[in-house]
Order: structure tokens, then C-alpha cells, then sequence
């Protein structure tokens, strides 16, 4: 349904150049290297991937933190430039960092965090920013609200100062949030609040999500759909169910299989991980750019030509040659999964 | 009270306070742990619970403001805590005693050679007669973390961090020690490398006798290696049991809240969070120190319970007191 | 900014600190209400006509606490107030009598000896003899001499008289026989007997026994009073500290911030010309505009501050580069914030914090390099400084005739100002530099 669609991505690349002496270019980082993404109004996407996958620049670029080289973003009908004055946009999507403590000036109180983005987009007057910035706090249960607003950020403990960051994101009335890593540096029983309170906020006030993590088992708890992304790339979509139950790219099986339960058979078995480094961004192998560790490379294949984007089945998309029906790979080396 | 098998690695009563302008810090509030040989502990605990002091103090690492440093260590039917400074240095730490610290990839002297860093450790041990055979132990070292040999000539910052990782464990183990102290191996680490990591850990559990005490706030990763394992909780353990028992039924509320605010990536499990936060280790209540967030508080709540063994465990909490007696 | 302050309470060296410099501002406040700049600057600039009735060189009075130390003080006595015989000769002709007494109590010498004479007259000036009346009773000749109007009759100097006693008048005319090297204390007289020609003129004289003490703090070799430099130098060391180091501080900031913030060739064009800066000679440049150019004190405030902006801004930038990536700075921009803003709401105040203790060391820095120049002759002469007080001492080799108040007293305050900048810059940097702080 097309005015369904809250964000569309096409081809979007977004690459780092690299300098020596300050003028002579080495080369280039692609940190995101052709990625196609849409989201529908009040979905909650994951993207996942380790860190150097260009996750978080991804993220970035959608935010429009970084230019992108190729490609485009169209938010709302309206497309994304990255030259214009962008603020119809940054007042439309909030941000989520991950580390809650760098994320908030430490030498500002609780109100003038909040108030500062609506000072910056012109909202006023003054009533009415206390009126936002009261609600804001209600909304990520930072109450009594009069106890939190002359505090300083130090003065909070690490779950309530990202509460507060989800409240400055929330306070322009965002119709997209971007959280990178949002949980990730809390302890483990405070996540539980955050990733709920998350979720509350989103069914309440029909939020789209895209949740950036490395995390695959909070995602579950959040989110619809998955992106695997690897290598600048998004390897894998689906729905979170069809790909816990059938995941499709060699690699998303891997991180699978890496991830532990809390289970004490853990201890008697090792794991059967592929070994070696994730792929340098600034030279990415040939073609498929997970071939030099895949358990499944076919030679004369993943490393010539590069994956196609293949959807084994409904809804769920992979860019791996053993889902080929094209014919370029022969029938009988063909897996199912 | 001295144990009997000398193989036996305990320690009894640890305490570490520190001295800050307001008050002293109780970070490790008497803690006491018996690990047999070969065996693994993990230590669970969220931040702030003490226990990076725990590893600091097994391993008298200590800052210029402790206040209090008390209790027993026993390694080799000698009590550690009570050699001098120098004897310790030389004849404990690293020797017998080693240590992989937090953010360890960081650890790494950026303008030395990994080979040469490496080396330093049985170097400074005399552990080597001379450079050569140094070498050629730090070889078989690395292999054993699974790293290949023309990295030995490296510097850290042209390598991953988990390459990283791998030869800071290299670094530990390279002086055959009987016991190591982990803290948050992995944390900092992709799933992927953090695997591996396990897998390497597991093999060397596997074919030595080392003894590993594994500190970490994640859950799900501590269940890789733990033969034993004990929460810590505002500087105290508050459950110490095998690790079998533990994943499965945990005993202590904290360990039970804990274990419920973990995500699970397979089955279908609900969240809950837990309420309030943990207590400062400035001026620890009176008392059961869980006793304010635990769902299970009672009015005996308010004196501090020991810990009850509970079917081969310890658990510190009233809640068991009855079953406690009872065996 | 509260907390740093209550924290501040910890280190003794800061409260010293800060006492010291309470103590200098209460000095300023003192010398500036007391002694207006513009009468600072006339006294300073006056000249013999201001001083004439102070000794040279005088050590200051408040020494002859210490035993052994005995210093004369000065002793002026007016013919206004004593008494007089005038008897008519004729013809407008009149005879005039007068006697200046005084007492002298102190065992050491007089330093000098000299009367003012205030007369009119048209064309006759008045003839005076002058005798000299000890406490024992003996009398000696001075001299026979025509007076002039604001003339001054120089008895230590006078070498006929020299001659006549046998030594130096201003020791001959006080020794004590039976103590020759201490003074005969008493009653001391001096007569002077004159005519007047003109019915109209009349003569009166003023003696002054110049002593060897004076005041608080001396004279100088210009007979000035040491006070009005030293008291007058502190609120210009503190200003021109105070000047220098915000003007200084505030331009690197601003130009640290610029250059971070918009990177590309502008950060590399102010870090080219910081890079020149950095070789350049600021002494060498400040002493070359001084000889050639100006001495006056604005001008050298003004190029030490251009000297010294750009010599801070590697380590200010190094600060803003970090800060830059902080995440509350990218979460400012996915807000909106324009550029602008960021630098002055965002990072400045994250900056300021750290460098109060390296802008409060600076002061003092800047205090000593006005100093310097004064020393070296390039300060501006028309204004009391200490350093100038220096540089009057060492052109005077005040340290090789024993002059050693002339020096020590600039000194001390020189050290003092920065002692008091320095310990409460080195404790403001341990509660603000966290690595540095104690447990």
C-alpha cells in the first residue's frame, strides 16, 4: 500500500574516504554499500549485524548525520537531500543512542535537555515547551516529573538517563525513531524496562521503529521484521519468526548458532562458528562478500558473481547463490535449507 | 582453617574497602569461594555489585585508597594474602595467579611487538633462560588460542579485537598458572568472536587443569564455561552453586529476577524486569541488602541471613532457612 | 560551579592562594581609592619639584624595629613658626634675626642637609650668614650667601664647608666627639642672620635634616616614595595579567572552536598559522615594537595577547576534537541544531571548565613578562610598576651600593602575585582534571 510507506531506501550508499597526508585518497570505506529498505507506518524493524557491518552508518545516513553517495531516501512521499535544510525531517524522526550518558550534555539539566530541541525547531512559547517536556517525562515514567527536572545527567542512574534520551527523542512527535544500540550498554535487568517501555511507546503512539542492534535475542521481544546486515550490506529480511525458524543465509545461521541461552549444556559442547575476521570495509572481498568464510562457498560462484537479491520464501529475502532460480547455479548444488 | 587437598584453591572472607570522601566503599564484603582442580566459577553480578574489585582483590591489584584488605587466600596450601609484596610478585601473580582484565584488547603496550609482549611475561618470571626458548614457548602459546604465527610480529593496532583478545589470554596462560581470573572476556567482542573465544576456553579447560574464575554480567555467555556458578550482589555472593542446578532452578530471588530479565533467543519466555535499583556500596542497608526490590520480602528480611546450604549450594537467604536445617 | 568551590575548601594551598590574592586585590582597591591616577602618574612623573623634601635612597623607616638598626628620620623646620628679630636700619634696610631650632634623637647621621628659601624682592635679594648652634654648645660658620627666590642652599654639598669641617658637613656638623661615628643628639640650632633691603621683600627659610629612613617601603634614587609603585603596580600587574589572560584564553578558544568545527581548509589554514606562530619569537618581536614603535602599555597588552592566541590552540583543539565526537553533539545535530549553536551552547561549556586552571596560571605568566620588559627597559616609563621600580634599581646598581630594599620589595611581590595565581591554578586543576584528583 503505498501511503502506507513511511520510509523508502533505495541503492543507498554511503562511503568514507580515506586521506593520507591530508590530501591524497587511498580509497574509500563502504560503510553502506547498496542497501534497499522500506518501512510501513507503526512497524518495528531490526537491523542486525556485528560491529564494521555499517550498521550504525547506516543509521546515520538515515538520519541524515551523513551524506550519503548514491542512492535515495524518501520519507513520507517527500525525498531526503542531504544539501537541503533537513529540519522538516530531523523534527519528524527521533534518535536513540547507545551510550545514555554520553548522549545527554552533562553540563545541562534534565529541562534543558528536553527543551532544547524544541527551542531549536521554533516551538513555543515557553508554556507550551514545559507542557511537552512534562508530558515527554510521563510518557518514559521519569516521575515524580518536578524531581527529575533540575537534575543533572550524573545524577541519574543508567536506566533513567536513557529514559531520558528516549524522552528527547519523543519530544518532537516523531514519526520515526531510530535506536542504535539502545540497551546495549545497561545491565541486564534494566534492559527489560527499556525494551518494554519501547514498545509501549510505539503501540501508544503508532511509532515506526528501527531497532539497530547486535543483540539477535532482545529483537524478539521488539520487532516484526529483521535486516541481517554484513559487509555494508542487508544479507537477509524477514519476518523475526520465519527467521529464527528457517534462516536462510549461511551467515544469519552462524550468528544463530553463536548465540548462547543461559543452559549449562553450553559448557559441554563447542560451538560451530566460522572462524576468521568480519570483512574489511575498505577492501571488500570479491562478489559475495561473505565467501571466505562461508561453510557453504561454491567456488567459481560466490566469489565471481555477486548474489542477487532471492526470495526462497514469502516475505523473506536472501542475497546468498544457494537460493538461486535463475539458473546460474547448477540444480544439483543447490541446498535447501 | 586450612583445607586439606592442597589442590584445593579457596578463599575465605575476602574484604576490600575503599577509601572515598564519602565513606568507605565496601566492594567486596566477604566473599568466600572453594574451586577444585580443572574446575570453572563464574561470577554473575550487574554493574556496581563488586565484582571487578573481586577480581582486583584475588589478584592484590590494589589502588592507593583501600581502607580494608582482609581475609585468606589458599593456593597450593599457602596462604597467598599473607606473603609480602615482593614474594607475592614474584612467586604468585602470573605464576600461579593470572589475570585477563576487562577491555583487555586495550591492555596491549601499543609500541611493543605482540611476540615480544608476550615473551616479557615469562621473561619477567624467569620462566626463560633466554630470548629463544622464549620465543618458542610463546609460539606454542599462541597456537593454542588459535592464532597464526607471523602475527607474532605485529603490533596490536594492526590486529582485530579478537585477535587481540586471543593472545591477551595467550599472554595469562603462557606461564602455565593454576588459576586464571577472566573479567568480561568477551563483552566488547562480536557474537561471532565471542564463540570462538568460548571455543578456545573450553578446549583449554579441556586439556589442562587450569582453574578459571570468569567474571561477567552476561548470563547467557557465563553458561558456556561454568562448572560452578555464584551471583554477587552489592559486594556479596548471595548464591553459589554447581552449574547444572543453577541455569535451571535458580534459588535466590536476585538470581531468579535475574535469570527472568535475561532474553532468551530460543523457547518463549516473558520478561520481567526488576524493580528499583541496586544499593550503593557506600553505607550497605542493614539487613538482606536484595530485601527492597526482592517480591518475596519478608519481616526477617531485616537481619542479614547467612548463606544456607541448600542441597549441595549456598544460598543467602530466609527463605531457606527451614530447608537448610532440615538436612 | 558551587561544587568546585566547596571542593575547592580541601587544599590548603588554595585557600593560601586565594588569600594572597585577596590580599593583592585588597592592595588595588587600597592604592586606586587612595591614590587617584591621574595624582599617581603626577607624583610618580614629578620630579624633583614633588620630592624635594624627601631623602635619596632611603631605607624604609619602620626597619629601626630590628635592634642594631638605626636610621635617622627627616626633620624639616619652618622660620613661619619660630621666632624672629626684625630691626629697622634705615633707608628700607632691615635687619632680620632668625633661629630655626629642632631635635635631633637619633644616633645615626643625617643622609643630607639643605634650606629652602622662600623670598621676594625686586632688585635686591637679601644677604644671609648662617651659623650652626650644637647641643653642646659649639657654633660653626656655614656660609655667607644672597638668597633667590625658590633657591636652595645645599649645606652637604657645599665643598668650602666641606673643607672647613673637615668631612662631610651632614656627619661633621652632628658627630658626637666622644663617639665619632654616632650622632650628638639634642638641641640643634640653625641662625640665621640677613638683610633686607627692599621695605617689600621679605625672606623665610626651611631647613631640612634629611634622614636615612623614610616611610614604608623607601625612595628612590629619584627621592620618590616607594609606596606609590609598589601599591600602584598591583592593580596594573593584576589588570594586565587579567587582560592579557582573557583576551588570550577567549581569541585561542574561538579560533580552536572555528577551526574544529568547520575543518576542511579552514582548520588547516589556522593550523598553518599556528605552526609559524609557534617559531616565532615573542620576546625578540615585543622588545623590537618597543624600541621602534611604542612603549606604551596598551600596545604591549595588545601584542602579547596576538602573540599568545595562537600558541594555546593545539591543546584547545585537541579538547574540541574530542568533544566533537561526543554523542550528545551528533544527537544535537539529528535535533537540528545549526552549527552555531552547537559551538556555543554545546561545546564551549565543556570546554571552559578545563581550562580555568591553565587561564589562572596564565595570569601570573603574563604579570612576569611585563615585568620583564620593564626590566629590560621597554616598559612604559611614565607608569609605576614594579617592574619599572626593577629596572630603576638595576640601572642604579642598587644591589652592589647595599640598596637591597629597592630590589627585594618589587621582588616579593612579584613572587608573591605568583605564588597566590599559581596554587590556586595547580588545586582548581585537581578538581577539574579528574585524573588528577586524590581518592
Amino acid at each position: 500500500m503505498p501511503n502506507d510507506l513511511l520510509l523508502s531506501i533505495r541503492d543507498l550508499h554511503t562511503w568514507f574516504e580515506l586521506r593520507r597526508w591530508g590530501f591524497v585518497r587511498v580509497g574509500f570505506v563502504h560503510a553502506v554499500d547498496g542497501v534497499d529498505f522500506d518501512l510501513h507506518r507503526g512497524e518495528a524493524v531490526a537491523i542486525v549485524g556485528e560491529s564494521g557491518c555499517g550498521k550504525s552508518t547506516l543509521a546515520k545516513t538515515i538520519l541524515g548525520l551523513h551524506l550519503p553517495r548514491q542512492g535515495e531516501i524518501i520519507f513520507d512521499g517527500k525525498p531526503v537531500r542531504g544539501r537541503e535544510d533537513l529540519r522538516w525531517y530531523r523534527a519528524r524522526v527521533g534518535y536513540i543512542q547507545q551510550d545514555p550518558y554520553g548522549a545527554v550534555p552533562p553540563f545541562m539539566r534534565v529541562q534543558r535537555i528536553l527543551e532544547e530541541p524544541l527551542i531549536i525547531n521554533g516551538i513555543g512559547p515557553k508554556d507550551e515547551r514545559v507542557g511537552r517536556i512534562r508530558t515527554a517525562l510521563e510518557d518514559v515514567k521519569l516521575t515524580p516529573v518536578d524531581d527529575f527536572l533540575p537534575r543533572f545527567p550524573h545524577m541519574l542512574s543508567g536506566g533513567q538517563q536513557q529514559r531520558l534520551v528516549i524522552a528527547r527523542a519523543m519530544i518532537l512527535q516523531p514519526q520515526l525513531i531510530v535506536a542504535d544500540e539502545p540497551v546495549s550498554m545497561l545491565d541486564a535487568s534494566v534492559r527489560v524496562e527499556i525494551l518494554q517501555l519501547l514498545r509501549g511507546l510505539q503501540e501508544r503512539y503508532g511509532l515506526s521503529v528501527i531497532y539497530i542492534t547486535h543483540d539477535l535475542s532482545t529483537v524478539r521481544y521488539f520487532c516484526e521484521r529483521v535486516c541481517v546486515m554484513y559487509g555494508g550490506l542487508i544479507i537477509e529480511r524477514a519476518s523475526m519468526a520465519d527467521l529464527l525458524r528457517t534462516p536462510r543465509h549461511p551467515y544469519t545461521q552462524a550468528l544463530l548458532a553463536a548465540i548462547p541461552d543461559p543452559d549449562p549444556a553450553n559448557a559441554h559442547r563447542l560451538r560451530d562458528v566460522p572462524s576468521g575476521e568480519p570483512p574489511s570495509l575498505l577492501h571488500p572481498p570479491a562478489a559475495c562478500r561473505f565467501h571466505p568464510r562461508c561453510p557453504s562457498f561454491m567456488p567459481g560462484i560466490c566469489d565471481i558473481h555477486v548474489p542477487k537479491d532471492f526470495e526462497p520464501s514469502p516475505g523473506q529475502h536472501v542475497l546468498c547463490w544457494l537460493y538461486d532460480d535463475t539458473g546460474l547455479v547448477a540444480p544439483s548444488s543447490t541446498k535447501r535449507a | 582453617m586450612t583445607p586439606t587437598p592442597s589442590e584445593t584453591f579457596v578463599i575465605e572472607n575476602l574484604r576490600l574497602y575503599f577509601r572515598t570522601h564519602q565513606g568507605p566503599v565496601q566492594a567486596v564484603d566477604g566473599v568466600s569461594l572453594t574451586l577444585g582442580r580443572g574446575r570453572t566459577i563464574v561470577v554473575v553480578g550487574e554493574s556496581g555489585c563488586g565484582k571487578t574489585s573481586l577480581g582486583r582483590a584475588i589478584l592484590r591489584l590494589l589502588p592507593r585508597n583501600v581502607q580494608t584488605y582482609s581475609g585468606s587466600v589458599w593456593l597450593n596450601g599457602v596462604d597467598v594474602m599473607a606473603l609480602p609484596e615482593e614474594q607475592f610478585r614474584q612467586q604468585v601473580r602470573w605464576t600461579q595467579l593470572a589475570w585477563v582484565p576487562q577491555g583487555a584488547m586495550n591492555a596491549l603496550n601499543p609500541v611493543i611487538g605482540i611476540g615480544d609482549q608476550i615473551a616479557e611475561a615469562l621473561l619477567a618470571h624467569q620462566q626463560a633462560d633466554n630470548p629463544l626458548s622464549a620465543r618458542r614457548a610463546v609460539e606454542e602459546g599462541v597456537g593454542q588460542v588459535g592464532v597464526p604465527l607471523d602475527f607474532l610480529d605485529r603490533y596490536p593496532f594492526e590486529l582485530s579485537g579478537g585477535m587481540r583478545q586471543r593472545l591477551v589470554l595467550a599472554m595469562a596462560l603462557i606461564t602455565h598458572p593454576d588459576v586464571i581470573v577472566l573479567d568480561e572476556p568477551t563483552s566488547a567482542l562480536d557474537v561471532l568472536t565471542q564463540a570462538n573465544i568460548m571455543n578456545v576456553l573450553k578446549t583449554i579447560k579441556r586439556s589442562t587443569d587450569t582453574r578459571f574464575i570468569l567474571i561477567t554480567h552476561d548470563i547467557a555467555a557465563s553458561s558456556e564455561l561454568a562448572d560452578d556458578a555464584a551471583v554477587m550482589y552489592a559486594g556479596q555472593f548471595v548464591e553459589v552453586s554447581g552449574a547444572d542446578q543453577f541455569y535451571r532452578e535458580p534459588l535466590h530471588p536476585y538470581s531468579q529476577a535475574l535469570m527472568a530479565s535475561v532474553p532468551a533467543l530460543r523457547g518463549d519466555k516473558r520478561l520481567a524486569a526488576i524493580p528499583g535499583q541496586p544499593p550503593s556500596l557506600i553505607n550497605p542497608p542493614t539487613g538482606c541488602r536484595f530485601a527492597d526490590r526482592c517480591p518475596a520480602r519478608f519481616s526477617k528480611c531485616s537481619e542479614e541471613p547467612p548463606l544456607f546450604p541448600v542441597g549441595g549450594r549456598l544460598v543467602k537467604c530466609w527463605l531457606y532457612e527451614e530447608r537448610a536445617h532440615a538436612e | 560551579m558551587t561544587r568546585t568551590l566547596r571542593e575547592l575548601r580541601r587544599y590548603p594551598s588554595a585557600l593560601a592562594g586565594l588569600a594572597i590574592i585577596g590580599l593583592l586585590v585588597a592592595i588595588s582597591v587600597y592604592a586606586v581609592v587612595a591614590i587617584p591616577y591621574g595624582e599617581a602618574i603626577r607624583l610618580w612623573n614629578g620630579g624633583e619639584g614633588v620630592w624635594q623634601r624627601t631623602p635619596r635612597n632611603a631605607w624604609p623607616a619602620w626597619l629601626t624595629v630590628f635592634p642594631g638598626v638605626h636610621l635617622s628620620q627627616t626633620v624639616i623646620v619652618s622660620s613661619t613658626g619660630t621666632p624672629r628679630r626684625e630691626v629697622e636700619l634705615g633707608s628700607g634696610v632691615r635687619r632680620i634675626t632668625m633661629s630655626l631650632p629642632f631635635d635631633f634623637p637619633y644616633q645615626s647621621f643625617p643622609q643630607e642637609l639643605s634650606v629652602f628659601w622662600d623670598t621676594s624682592y625686586t632688585d635686591k635679594a637679601p644677604q644671609v650668614t648662617l651659623r650652626w648652634r650644637r647641643p653642646d654648645g659649639t657654633e660653626t660658620a656655614l656660609a655667607e650667601l644672597s638668597v633667590k627666590p625658590s633657591d636652595s642652599y645645599r649645606i652637604s654639598s657645599d665643598q668650602r664647608l666641606q673643607q672647613a669641617v673637615g668631612g662631610r658637613p651632614e656627619v661633621a656638623l652632628f658627630a658626637d666627639p666622644r663617639h665619632p661615628d654616632q650622632s650628638l643628639r639634642g638641641r640643634y640650632e640653625l641662625l640665621i642672620r640677613g638683610f633686607l633691603f627692599e621695605p617689600a621683600s621679605h625672606l623665610d627659610a626651611q631647613l631640612v635634616v634629611y634622614g636615612q629612613g623614610y616611610g614604608l617601603a623607601g625612595t628612590d634614587g629619584q627621592r620618590r616614595d616607594l609606596m606609590i609603585a609598589l601599591l600602584w603596580g598591583t592593580p596594573i600587574a593584576l589588570a594586565f595579567g587579567l587582560l592579557a589572560a582573557v583576551g588570550s584564553t577567549v581569541s585561542t578558544l574561538v579560533i580552536a572552536a572555528i577551526g574544529v568545527w568547520y575543518g576542511g581548509w579552514v582548520d588547516g589554514a589556522i593550523q598553518r598559522i599556528t605552526e609559524v606562530n609557534l617559531i616565532l619569537p615573542s620576546l625578540p618581536i615585543l622588545i623590537m615594537v618597543s624600541t621602534l614603535y611604542s612603549r606604551s602599555i596598551w600596545v604591549i597588552l595588545g601584542l602579547v595577547i596576538v602573540l599568545g592566541v595562537f600558541g594555546g590552540i593545539k591543546g584547545n583543539r585537541a579538547l574540541f576534537l574530542q568533544i566533537k565526537e561526543a554523542p550528545y553533539i551528533e544527537a544535537a545535530r539529528a535535533y537540528g541544531a545549526g552549527s552555531l549553536r552547537v559551538v556555543l551552547h554545546y561545546m564551549l561549556p565543556r570546554v571552559v571548565p578545563v581550562l580555568v586552571p591553565s587561564f589562572v596560571t596564565l595570569i601570573p605568566s603574563f604579570v612576569f613578562l611585563e615585568a620583564t620588559l620593564a626590566v629590560l627597559g621597554l616598559g612604559d616609563p611614565s607608569v609605576p610598576t614594579w617592574g619599572k621600580v626593577l629596572e630603576d634599581a638595576y640601572h642604579s646598581g642598587a644591589l652592589f651600593v647595599g640598596q637591597y630594599y629597592w630590589v627585594v620589595e618589587p621582588a616579593v611581590l612579584l613572587v608573591l602575585s605568583g605564588l597566590g595565581f599559581t596554587m590556586l591554578g595547580f588545586a582548581l586543576d585537581r578538581i577539574v582534571n579528574p585524573r588528577l584528583r586524590e581518592m
